[in-house]
């Protein structure tokens, strides 16, 4: 992995992405360190995408044991892993998706590591996180200029936060202006590379936006599932476990605290999502890995505008959107 | 067990899921990924066809696929590997085409679900009158590069895969490949007659070298190209004349200089002589293999396939690829022929060799290997995240129909930026199915102008009822009222002869009108003819309408009144505001512009580019269409 010349054969693996993106970002891939921690279903899929784009390393950091659970979201294990550290189990699976990636495994836990060792990561995705891991690992990555994403998926939902940074910088190609001099045969398909440059601002900043300040019109384009994301949250603060069948009333109940402390109506949440928010749905994993994956390969490769900030997956509307959420 | 306590799922749905039996059709970039999401969600039966073996360029986003298994048949490696995440499922995987007379109604019929991971028009097609059929429900999808779609296609009730038609192939006149190319593409498909002319299967519509019926090139007093290209230039007829290319080819022992020569000397001293063409044009340029500099090599050296290369690298490429094309061709004994790939490299460096150096001679800007590559194999752009998000899509489709929700399904879009209202991947209501389609309507029914006089039986049947149609074996007959058989569906029974006739020779006329039907789609078809003379180019037959054009209106009236209920119409309020210039964006926006205006027609084909973009098989339109 050293040389920087891209080899015959990584040219026919990755042929049909490099005719995407293009050479340079494809070698910009190849020198990436990317570290995952949490994986659970969408952990997992995002390991998968992150593998076969052909990164440096990736790092798989988890604690936790495979429970029955995992099963039905996680696609690098086997029915055989439970009890067996998650990150050591998913080891095997994500080495044969690509032999040309690095793939390193800790099965300590994430509040045992200290700044160094994020230090060696050009990009940090955190799942199964609480709010208060997320702030701290936001600002380790603020502070180490390590590019930060951090997602989760309830049932038949699912979100991710990104931040790239104070100021961001990146390409985009646009189609080249046609000059009346140009010859006719000149007209097909040239583009030309332009600097763009975006903000992002931090998860705590987020969290501060005064949401009854958005229009009529803003809040109407407006994903509920940012609303989903606290209750679960507070959820989890308060029962130490996801919830399960029979917590209607408990989750409603939250739910409504929740709103009146954004100042939003209730009416902004329909009482439906409390069927449809317990576990990690594959399906939901596979859509919001899939724009996360993205998205990371986008912020390593320097190209193409990013979703700022937030992005919502709501499975009962089939609807994704991004959303910019900041005070 | 996994799945039989998947708590993701709302306990009405943990049951249905586990009994579901689905029909996966595809394992490729999304077949993969839908399989891995039906077995973690909890479906237990299901049977996968695909009839492909695996690529190693299929291993950037295949990812149920290893470097170990390239050769193998998809559907079986695909099936292996989803059985080590769930072993309790019930998996049965066929590598056969899902053409095949065995996939018949009866089959189909068995199946709670069918989902479709395919790429290629065809097959979706069939699929889509297969589901129609059975009345069995279809989630449909497609992907290409960043941009994917799923639908949803239910008998009755939301539009089917045909309710569309497919654009048609992009095709160039035979003159502008033969004679007057402007684009490098021109010059590639070029290439690829040449390879079949010389190496394949020889056919009479891909004719490489100049073309003296050019109307461009006639003499408007003796309205004779022949003549009046050999009046102005005798010196230089061409070396051929009653010889195929490959006879020829074949008695200089595929000699590389001789072919080089002939083909970008002589043959190009030949177009220089139908002066007319080069009135307003710039002229060729012979080339002749001497000016290359070139070596007879028996190999070349390529450095970076992301190179353009000079003459004298693609005489010598020209050259090399040629020789071992000759030994490959030996290879398969007397009679043998070579099938154009573009994995193949030595196919592919032919390709891009002739291809460049006519280029050269037209004065046409030159690519890399890997851009005609591109051009060449119409390759379409593919990544895993892209097919990740379409297959959970699809999943979250099916789920909605098991969960009895169809007015809850969506016509969902995965677009590249999200759109003014925030929205990056897109739901749209389904359109109830087209009233005119000819396909779903109750009696569907056509109407086809052709010249009676010159189009002959089999062309009716190829051209237009296999291909255009998408039937697999017609049985045609006229509504005469003798019930007269024009075409039967068993090979045996048509008279070789009488297949060869013009359709007037049977009494086919303006107005007459046609039965058509497939046994094995169970469709049944109304052809109306209508007889008229002088297509244009090399087309011989038009579909002019479905049915009823003022049906379309309505259907299309209905259609604009459904979208103002729906959120599809908030986005419109945005529509004028471009944030970013970003192609595929632009494409999108027009797109949804259109669908809340009453032109029904311009939605439709934005639906449709997108869907057909996911083909990998499709043509060559597939670049332009981002663009236009
Ligand atoms: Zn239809």
């Amino acid at each position: 992995m050293t040389s920087d010349a891209i080899s015959k054969e990584e040219l026919d693996q990755y042929d049909r992405q490099i005719r995407l993106w293009g050479i340079d970002a494809q070698k910009r891939l190849r020198k990436a360190n990317v570290l995952i921690i949490g994986l659970g279903g969408l952990g997992s899929e995002v390991v998968k995408n992150i593998v076969l784009t052909g990164v440096n390393s990736i790092t798989l950091l988890d604690w936790r044991n495979v429970v029955q659970e995992d099963l039905n979201s996680q696609l690098l294990i086997t029915p055989d892993c439970v009890d067996q550290n998650i990150a050591e189990s998913s080891r095997n699976r994500a080495q044969e998706l690509n032999p040309n990636v690095q793939i390193c495994v800790d099965s300590d836990h994430v509040t045992r590591k200290d700044e160094k060792f994020f230090q060696q990561f050009d990009v940090i995705c955190l799942t199964l996180s609480d709010e208060k891991l997320r702030l701290k690992m936001n600002t380790i990555c603020r502070l180490k200029n390590i590019k930060f994403f951090s997602g989760d998926v309830f049932g038949f939902f699912g979100y991710f936060f990104t931040d790239l940074g104070n100021i961001y910088e990146y390409v985009v190609e646009v189609p080249a202006k046609k000059t009346d001099h140009e010859p006719e045969k000149a007209k097909v398909d040239k583009t030309v590379t332009v600097k763009r440059v975006t903000e992002f601002c931090t998860y705590a900043d987020a969290m501060e936006e005064d949401w009854t300040k958005r229009s009529r019109k803003s809040l109407k384009n407006s994903s509920s599932v940012f609303f989903i994301i606290q209750i679960y949250d507070e959820f989890k603060r308060n029962f130490n476990r996801p919830p399960q069948d029979g917590d209607k009333d408990a989750l409603l109940e939250i739910k409504r605290k929740v709103l009146s402390r954004n100042g939003m109506k209730e009416s902004f949440l329909s009482d439906d999502f409390v069927d449809f928010c317990r576990s990690a749905l594959s399906p939901v994993c596979a859509i919001v890995g899939g724009v996360l994956g993205q998205e990371m390969i986008k912020a390593i490769s320097g190209k193409d505008q990013p979703h700022n900030n937030f992005f919502f997956y709501d499975g009962l509307k089939h609807l994704g959107v991004v959303d910019k959420i900041s005070p | 067990m996994a799945g039989l306590c998947n708590n993701a799922l709302p306990e009405t749905l943990k049951k249905v899921v586990q009994e579901a039996k689905l029909f996966v059709v595809g394992a490729g970039g999304i077949g993969c990924e839908l399989l891995k999401n039906l077995a973690l969600t909890g479906f237990r039966n299901i049977d996968v066809i695909d009839l492909d073996t695996i690529d190693v360029s299929n291993l950037n986003r295949q990812f149920l696929f290893q470097k170990k298994h390239v050769g193998l048949p998809k559907a079986q490696v695909a099936r292996e590997s989803v059985l080590r995440l769930c072993p309790s499922a019930n998996i049965v995987s066929r590598h056969d085409s899902v053409f095949n007379p065995e996939y018949n109604m009866q089959f189909f019929k068995q199946f709670d679900l069918v989902l479709n991971a395919l790429d290629n028009t065809a097959a979706r097609n069939h699929v889509n009158r297969m589901c129609l059929a059975a009345d069995v429900p279809l989630v449909e999808s497609g992907s290409a590069g960043y941009l994917g779609q799923v639908t949803v296609i239910k008998k009755g009730l939301s539009e089917c895969y045909e309710c569309n038609p497919a654009p048609r192939r992009k095709t160039y006149p035979g003159c502008t490949i033969r004679n007057t190319p402007t684009e490098l593409i021109h010059c590639i498909v070029w290439a690829k007659y040449l390879f079949n002319q010389l190496f394949g299967e020889e056919d009479a519509d891909q004719d490489v070298s100049p073309d003296t019926q050019d109307p461009e090139a006639r003499d408007p007093e003796s309205g004779d190209g022949v003549n009046n290209a050999e009046s102005s230039s005798l010196k230089h007829k061409p070396i051929i004349q009653r010889k195929s290319t490959r006879e020829w080819a074949q008695d200089y022992d595929y000699d590389a200089t001789m072919i080089f020569n002939k083909l970008f000397d002589s043959d190009i001293n030949y177009l220089l002589s139908m002066d007319k063409l080069w009135k307003k044009r710039k002229p060729p340029v012979p080339l002749s293999w001497q000016q290359t500099n070139a070596d007879n090599v028996e190999s070349v050296a390529i450095s970076d396939i992301q190179d353009v290369l000079s003459v004298k690298q693609n005489a010598e490429l020209f050259s090399a690829s040629v020789a071992s094309l000759k030994k490959q061709l030996k290879g398969e004994g007397d009679g043998g022929m070579l099938v154009w790939d573009k994995d193949d490299t030595a196919a592919m460096h032919f390709t891009s060799a002739a291809a460049s150096i006519r280029a050269k001679i037209f004065d046409i800007e030159q690519k890399s290997i890997f851009e005609v590559k591109s051009m060449a194999g119409n390759i379409i752009p593919a990544i895993a995240t892209t097919n990740a998000v379409v297959a959970g899509i699809i999943v979250m489709q099916a789920l909605c129909i098991l969960r009895k929700k169809l007015d809850e399904c969506r016509s969902v879009f995965v677009c590249k930026a999200a759109n003014a209202t925030k929205k990056l991947l897109v739901p749209c209501l389904l359109d109830p199915p087209k009233p005119g389609c000819y396909v779903c309507a109750e009696k569907p029914e056509i109407t086809i102008k052709l010249d009676a006089s010159k189009l002959s039986v089999i062309e009716l049947r190829d051209k237009i009822m296999k291909s255009a149609l998408g039937m697999l074996a017609p049985d045609v007959e006229l509504l005469d009222g003798r019930a007269t058989i024009l075409i039967s569906s068993e090979e045996e029974d048509n008279d070789e002869e009488n297949l060869k006739k013009p359709l007037s020779e049977f009494g086919i006329r303006h107005g007459t009108r046609l039965r058509a039907d497939d046994f094995l789609q169970n469709y049944d078809i109304i052809v109306n003819i209508l007889h008229e003379t002088g297509f244009p180019d090399d087309s011989i037959f038009e579909i002019v309408s479905k049915t009823d054009l003022a049906l379309d209106k309505i259907a299309s009236e209905n259609k604009s009144a459904n979208k103002a209920q729906n959120d599809v119409k908030n986005e419109d309020e945005d529509v004028e505001i471009v944030e970013e210039p970003d192609i595929s964006c632009t494409v999108d926006r027009k797109r949804k512009h259109s669908s809340t205006t009453s032109n029904s027609t311009e939605n439709n084909e934005g639906k449709r580019r997108k869907m057909s973009n996911g083909a990998e098989q499709i043509d060559v339109d597939c670049d332009v269409v981002v663009l236009d």
